[in-house]
């Protein structure tokens, strides 16, 4: 019989031999990749010639080849089995296969290119509005712009330093949908060509290297990214980057999460949950859009260096700079220039004057280079007359030397013994100290002078300097910013006394008035004038900004608002610890106010935590002139314990620092008391101290007809012996006192200068001057948004009680299988019974 | 088509006949029902945690799918490869019936099984949707639910496709059964890549286009149907099908 079994040709030996080397080769190849990438660092070039990484590429490459031989010997001999018909067919079934395979890969390619995303959920949560979509296709399609989203452990500058489980609950949350909208954007057919999105987190331990990789051209955002407070998206596109920290699409409601109605409720454990109220989506997009827009320009106008947003270099300042308002006000995309009112402190009495810090800083280092030189050179002159009288002591007459230093008699000295005397105990030593001044003088000037040589050499401080015209250059000074600021700064402790006397800060009228053009413009300015405590005898304690407040509908009155705790702090004896007094908070006023209305929503996200307390208030009266306040005013006021005090501070008596012979006592006024039903009737109840609204600019801030007229009116009024206020308001024309100017501005006055003062703000003061500088500036996108209960976010719950919960849980985990293994075995037995 | 539906009715109750099915069931609801006991805890706790997508919270994590993983190759290992090895294929073959049509009977039979795997499933909607029996209406969104089970039908029928060809390739039926495995993974493990790789680059992209639990967690979970993956599926268990019709082919020539 025929042996039917395959036999072993020199065919079959030689495809087996290079079917083994292809193979061999495959495997040569893919070893020699790996080492390859390993030694390389994932490049696989080698510009070092590392020897390892050349024997992998040549691995590579010999078993490529090998591979390659073995590709070319199955062509080669499919080429010959296609002469069968079944053979044909089968490598035509082949193809075919083959074909199905490149279609799937082709299909799936241009599905990757073209498709879209159907949002089946009732509130289309996952859709961008159309408005967006198009907003953003505004956008320059041949710039891409980079996204990158930050992680820390904060999500919010209030969040506390070591945060509780609700915080931390939050931020994961918060992180998590921030990732969501940034994945939404990125999978939207119509949008993800135009945007590198890079999500880092802190606590990765590649952290720097990612950020090393996203920023590498962009340095600009990784100075904003290390220089973050709390989670934050950048937005860098040309050179310019803008920050939104994650509060502003999700803000968490502290006080819901804890299952309470209001901040200060009763906590409700059952119904407590993670409560978000969501600020919308275009914020994103007015992020994304805007980035092209300048950032606003905020103007800080104080009357001393010291009291400049510039960082304080010793801890002597630190009580009195804004620099704090500086770091709250750039990291929420703002800019700030300092304004110095005025010139020439510590040499009489200050002038006017219109100057940035860094003319203030060249006074200061002028005034201390030219102060120590001139301290020096009088000291070197005085010792030249000194030794000029050492050697003329030496060979005077004695009776011209008696007469000279007729305070020391020689009485029964020697001549001698005398001038001897006279050179060690008077000359001596004054020669001795004139030295030590003169070198300590030396010393400061040469300390002084680098900085002072900087600063000269610097144009355009020297052109600012040469501006006279103070007007002038205050009006230039504050052209191009949006808002101004303008705090007073007069009672840090009523308690212990210490206080700024209020007058040294009245502004010139040729500095009024340029404030008067930028409310007039419609620009909005930011008042915080502290109380008028002291006037310290430098002159009037007020100024005309406080008439153009007047006229504008804000009276600041001329008591204190006091505390009960101060109060009673001040009896007590000043001994160590003894005076220090817990200042009740002041009350956010939510009737209606959009700035008190953010500043609460703020406070809802710490449960209630935030707080301001001052010491010694201003209070502000409302009196609206030309037409009643379109929203309610009322930011802040104090508590109901507080009351007017024309007399706030203690006063020593003759015998001693520790006896008082007045301290402030709340005293209801006699029926006689000439204030009686006065506004400065000593009364105790709840003070405004802070109000925000946005009033129409006077008619006669903008037309000249209408000035000449009101002043015509003050002037009648005057002869009738109206007060001007009155006399203007009852005699100007109905035509301009029912027709107000279209023209609004947008005032903040609050009635203490060192809300926003400060090497750091507490995140009260923050959290008062973002709510406040973003409605003034009108960015109304940027405050954060009111939310209805029902349109929070909170996790789903089902209400289920214990024992529901533990029967579903118990019926799916087990019963449900239990019941499948039942229906098995009973299938099982039926089929064995057959 | 009545050769047709007679297999897929052979196929169907083939699997209540044997053990396999029995065994794939009991195991799949257990694995699913830990999910769930785990959902029901965060929907009913109180206090800052919850779950806000239950179905992402069952379908959306990788545990879940390196379980599902092993139901399709244990649902299809004995189709073809049970018939290759025992010999019965070629009877069938010889069968009045077309090649196209064992293909679809046999994957017909095997997604009518897979879906009586997920019908128990149907129970845990109550509370995953948090339903209203006097309103019937539902606290949760239901759009969660229904396209978290269309991405899943669509997913299965993808493996069942995979383990069906496969089968038609080996006669083994363990064979089958570990590389039909060893192929699903493929679309479940890729996505531990992801963390590995530049979100923006084409690698990223292309591992979250594989990855059939990123599908789930980012889309079909939270209500969202996108074109991609759907397209995967369908094109790919397409292109098995007609890979297994080309395979049964070619055995018939050998023949």
């Amino acid at each position: 019989m025929t042996d039917i079994r395959h036999r072993t040709t020199l065919g079959s030996t030689f495809r087996f031999a290079v079917r083994l080397l292809g193979l061999a080769g495959v495997l040569t190849a893919a070893i020699g990749g790996l080492i390859a990438y390993v030694q390389t660092d994932g490049s696989l070039t080698d510009e070092a010639g590392d020897p390892v990484a050349r024997i992998g590429r040549l691995m590579v490459v010999v078993g490529g080849a090998a591979a390659a031989l073995w590709v070319f010997v199955e062509l080669v001999g499919g080429l010959f089995l296609v002469a069968g018909r079944k053979s044909a067919e089968g490598v035509a079934t082949g193809v075919l296969g083959l074909l199905a395979v490149v279609a799937v890969v082709v299909v799936n390619l241009a599905s990757v290119t073209f498709y879209t995303r159907y949002d089946a959920t009732r509130d289309r949560r996952f859709t961008l509005d159309r408005e967006l979509i198009d907003e953003l296709k505004k956008l320059d399609p041949n710039t891409t712009t980079t996204v990158l989203v930050l992680q820390l452990d904060k999500t919010s500058t209030f969040d506390p330093d070591q945060p509780d489980a609700i915080t931390a609950a939050a931020q994961q949350k918060i992180t998590e949908k921030v990732t969501d909208l940034i994945d939404e954007l990125r999978q939207h057919p119509e949008l993800s060509a135009r945007f590198d999105v890079r999500v880092l987190s802190r606590r990765d331990e590649r952290f720097e290297e990612q950020l090393a990789t996203a920023t590498h051209d962009k340095p600009e955002l990784a100075a904003a990214v290390q220089a973050a407070p709390e989670s934050s998206i950048f937005f860098a596109s040309n050179g310019r980057v803008r920050r939104m920290p994650f509060s502003y699409f999700y803000l968490l409601d502290k006080t819901a999460s804890r299952g309470k109605e209001a901040v200060g409720g009763l906590a409700n454990p059952a119904a407590a949950n993670l409560v978000l109220a969501p600020q919308g989506k275009e914020r994103f997009v007015r992020a994304l859009v805007g980035l092209e827009q300048r950032k606003p320009k905020v103007g800080l106008l104080t009357i001393h260096p010291y009291l400049t947003s510039q960082d304080a270099d010793d801890d002597g300042r630190a009580p009195y700079t804004a620099a704090g308002l500086r770091a709250a006000l750039e990291q929420n995309g703002c800019e700030v220039a300092d304004v110095v009112l005025k010139k020439g402190w510590g040499r009489g009495r200050p002038q006017p004057s219109a100057g940035t810090f860094d003319e203030s800083k060249l006074e200061e280092k002028e005034s201390e280079y030219l102060g120590a030189t001139g301290q020096a050179l009088q000291a070197d002159l005085r010792l030249q007359e000194v030794e000029a009288m050492r050697e003329w002591l030496k060979t005077a007459p004695v009776a011209a030397v008696e007469q000279r230093f007729r305070r020391y008699p020689r009485g029964s000295m020697a001549d001698a013994e005398y001038r001897t005397k006279l050179d060690t105990v008077v000359l001596d030593p004054t020669v001795r100290q004139l030295k030590l001044d003169a070198e300590d003088a030396r010393r400061r000037a040469a300390e002084a002078e680098p900085e002072y040589r900087q600063l000269l050499a610097d144009d355009r401080i020297q052109a600012d300097r040469r501006a006279a015209d103070v007007t002038a250059k205050l009006r230039a000074a504050t052209a191009d910013c949006d808002l101004l600021v303008i705090p007073r700064l007069t009672t840090m402790s009523l308690v212990i006394g210490q206080v700024i006397p209020p007058s040294l800060y009245p502004l010139a009228e040729s500095q009024t008035v340029v404030v008067k053009e930028f409310l007039a413009s419609g620009k909005p300015v930011l008042f915080a004038f502290g109380p008028t405590v002291d006037a310290g005898g430098f002159g009037p304690a007020t100024d005309a900004n406080e008439i153009l407040l007047q006229r504008l509908g804000f009276e600041l009155g001329s008591q204190t608002v006091i505390t009960t705790p101060e109060a009673v702090a001040m009896t007590r004896p000043a001994t160590l610890g003894n005076r220090s007094v817990k200042l009740p908070p002041l009350e956010v006023v939510m009737a209606g106010n959009t700035v008190a209305a953010a500043f609460d929503r703020a406070n809802r996200s710490v449960d209630g935590t935030l707080e301001l307390k001052r010491s010694g208030y201003r209070p502000i009266y409302l009196a609206q002139r030309d037409r009643p306040f379109t929203a309610p005013a009322v930011v802040l006021q104090t508590t109901a314990d507080a009351w007017n005090e024309s007399r706030p501070l203690a006063e020593e008596a003759d015998d001693g620092p520790r006896s008082r012979s007045y301290y402030p006592k709340f005293e209801a006024a006699l029926p006689d008391d000439p204030a009686k039903g006065t506004r400065e009737e000593e009364r105790k109840q709840r003070f405004v101290v802070g109000a925000a609204a946005e009033v129409p600019v006077p008619a006669e801030w903008i037309d000249p007809k209408a000035a000449a007229l009101q002043a015509a009116a003050v002037m009648a009024g005057g002869v009738v012996g109206l007060p001007p206020g009155v006399a203007s308001a009852v005699m100007t024309p109905d035509a301009f006192a029912d027709k107000p100017s279209a023209r609004t501005a947008r005032v903040a006055v609050f009635g203490h200068g060192g809300f926003f003062v400060g090497q750091k703000l507490d995140p009260g003061q923050e959290a008062l001057l973002i709510s406040t500088v973003n409605w003034q500036l009108r960015r109304d996108d940027q405050l954060p948004k009111p939310v209805a209960d029902a349109e929070k976010w909170r996790y789903p719950r089902v209400s289920l009680d214990d024992k529901q919960r533990q029967y579903w849980q118990v019926a799916g985990a087990a019963g449900l299988p239990l019941l499948a293994a039942f229906f098995g075995v009973v299938a099982l037995m039926f089929r064995r019974r057959r | 088509m009545r050769p047709l539906l007679a297999l897929i009715r052979r196929e169907f109750t083939g699997y209540f006949l044997s053990p396999v099915g029995y065994v794939t069931l009991f195991f799949f609801l257990v694995a699913t029902g830990v999910l769930f006991a785990g959902v029901v805890d965060g929907l009913t706790r109180s206090g800052s945690q919850g779950v806000e997508y239950p179905f992402a919270a069952l379908f959306g994590e990788n545990l879940f799918w390196f379980v599902f993983a092993f139901i399709p190759p244990l649902l299809t290992m004995r189709l073809l490869a049970e018939e290759r090895g025992t010999g019965t294929l070629e009877t069938l073959l010889t069968a009045p019936i077309r090649d196209w049509q064992v293909v679809a009977g046999k994957f017909v039979g095997a997604v009518l099984f897979y879906l009586v795997l997920w019908l128990p499933t149907l129970a845990y909607l109550p509370v995953l949707l948090n339903l209203e029996w006097t309103t019937g209406t539902s606290g949760i969104d239901p759009a969660y639910a229904w396209v978290s089970y269309l991405g899943v039908f669509l997913a299965g029928m993808m493996f069942l496709a995979i383990g069906l060809f496969v089968s038609s390739l080996v006669k083994n039926q363990l064979v089958a059964a570990m590389i039909s495995l060893a192929a699903c993974l493929v679309f479940v493990a890729v996505g531990y890549a992801t963390p590995y790789l530049d979100a923006n680059g084409w690698p990223a992209r292309a591992v979250i286009f594989l990855s059939v639990p990123d599908h789930f967690r980012r889309d079909f979970t939270r209500g969202v149907v996108d074109t991609r993956p759907v397209v995967l599926y369908l094109s790919v268990t397409a292109g098995c099908l007609y890979l297994t019709v080309r395979s049964l082919e070619v055995r018939r020539l050998r023949a």
